[in-house]
């Protein structure tokens, strides 16, 4: 029978939901030990370090691997590692609850709902960040320098996205809820993988 | 100066100018809706006297309340227009032409009177100068949204001349009366139509080329993950994408052609092709 693992960090915003989850869960470093065949992965971090990790996973004999892509180019990722079953954006919390999900086979089924039960968008590809991740974080970026400007004090900053385009959250309020490192990271790889100063940060 | 609200004028009545007159009606104010020929102001009272029962037939609004509106609305030409507490200014946006108006404006009406700009391109800092210096601590920015009558927000951007306290007078008003009010300052874009631009700009960049599939994909993406209430492919072709590209440009330029809001080649050739969205039946969508 396939072992089939968890690797995690510390920062992925699902880790309380993970380390519940009926497979074992270890982190990157104590995984080394474990010998698996599939592994699940919510480690958090750039196309480069993802692509480093990946080689690793390759040389250890790993033959499946379903993978949080959110800040990564996933597009690149599903190209160089025929591994890589599915691709999701499970770090970036939705105010539906949900997240996109690419899938190499779109008939498998590979009980993600039992590891975490969000609903799942399928798309046609991950692409660089994917959609809504990369979309919110290019919207945080620019109301952190709203902030940084004076433009408005904050409330007014979400009252007017809320009241002015009907947005769910303020866009505040909304990094608040994902977590200013889930932004930081997404921007960063943005940057790196595309040489653009459109995703500057602060 | 305390602030008396009672009547005003709004000075241009096309579609926001007319949404702006009614909602300040259906507030209870004496309200003068003007423009140059009386014709058009006219036309536009009747317009908005017909939404009335329109409401009225909906259940909105009592027959006695559409008719009270409608004893508050009136139709004047520039020379014919009488003084009020608040005017506000919904012309074309061209600069010289609100420069004209606000000076001529400024020589007609009482000193009490706020004088306001709806614009969403023009510094209002700018526009002020056009007026004495005492008037410039009563001239602020009121920028409402399309249909006025509906969506609750006003963005009252204030410039360093406006007299302390004023900005948050108004605002308070305005969140008394149903609205919701974004005090900011007068920066390129306000608030919203900064933010904003990446819902767009980054949407064109993920589907790089014309590629309608991928196009409803991320709308509906940003919908059913984001919760955003209308995609952005779907929202440029309501707007107008040519309409969408100019506010691109204002702000991009305003800001020195800061990458952050750089226009992209898609959308250029879309307005260059005449794909404007809705109401030309073609943009990113077909509506034939």
């Amino acid at each position: 029978m396939n072992k089939e693992i968890i690797v995690h960090d510390n920062k992925h915003p699902l880790l309380a939901l993970l380390i519940k989850s009926k497979l074992d869960h270890y982190s990157r470093s104590e995984m080394l030990a474990q010998r698996p065949q599939v592994v699940w992965d919510f480690t958090l971090g750039t196309t480069s370090e993802k692509r480093e990790f990946y080689q690793e996973l390759r040389s250890m004999g790993v033959q499946q691997i379903h993978a949080d892509l959110t800040s990564c180019h996933g597009s690149l990722l599903i190209k160089e590692f025929p591994e890589l079953q599915t691709a999701f954006a499970s770090a970036c919390w939705s105010p539906k609850e949900s997240y996109e999900l690419w899938q190499r086979d779109p008939e498998a089924e590979f009980g993600l709902l039992e590891i975490f039960p969000l609903q799942p968008v399928e798309v046609q590809s991950p692409g660089h960040c994917f959609t809504y991740p990369r979309v919110i974080s290019t919207l945080i970026n620019e109301a952190r320098f709203a902030v940084r400007d004076g433009l408005a004090e904050v409330s007014d900053l979400d009252r007017a996205m809320k009241y002015g385009v009907n947005y769910p959250l303020g866009l505040v309020e909304w990094e608040a809820k994902i977590g200013k490192e889930i932004i930081d990271l997404i921007l960063r790889d943005l940057r790196e993988e595309t040489h653009s100063d459109r995703y500057q940060t602060l | 100066m305390a602030l008396q609200l009672k009547s005003m004028a709004v000075i241009g009545a096309g579609t926001m100018g007319k949404g702006i007159a009614q909602w300040f009606a259906q507030q209870g104010f004496q309200v003068q809706l003007v423009d140059t020929k009386i014709e058009i102001a006219q036309t536009s009272c009747h317009q908005i006297i017909a939404s009335w029962k329109k409401l009225v037939e909906k259940k909105k609004f009592t027959e006695e309340q559409a008719l009270m509106f409608e004893t508050m609305l009136s139709a004047k030409s520039l020379e014919e227009m009488n003084d009020c507490d608040l005017v506000i200014e919904a012309i074309v946006e061209k600069k010289e032409i609100k420069d004209q108006l606000f000076k001529d404006l400024d020589e007609k009406l009482p000193d009490h009177c706020i004088f306001a700009s709806n614009t969403s391109s023009l510094s209002i800092a700018e526009l002020s100068q056009a007026v004495s210096v005492k008037r410039r601590a009563r001239f602020l920015g009121l920028h409402f949204f399309n249909p006025a009558t509906i969506m609750k927000l006003v963005e009252v951007v204030g410039t360093s001349d406006v007299e302390d306290g004023l900005a948050m007078q108004i605002a308070s008003w305005f969140q008394k009366h149903g609205k919701e009010a974004a005090q900011c300052k007068d920066g390129p874009g306000f608030i919203v139509n900064r933010l904003a631009r990446s819902f767009y700009g980054e949407a064109l960049r993920i589907v790089g080329d014309e590629n309608t599939e991928q196009e409803r994909e991320v709308d509906s993406i940003l919908k059913q993950v984001g919760g955003f209430q209308m995609g952005p492919f779907e929202l440029m072709d309501l707007i107008g994408i040519d309409i969408n590209l100019d506010v691109t440009n204002i702000v991009w330029n305003a800001f020195h052609k800061n990458p952050r809001f750089a226009p992209h080649p898609l959308q250029e050739k879309m307005v260059k092709d005449g794909r404007f969205g809705k109401k030309t039946k073609k943009g990113f969508f077909s509506y034939e």
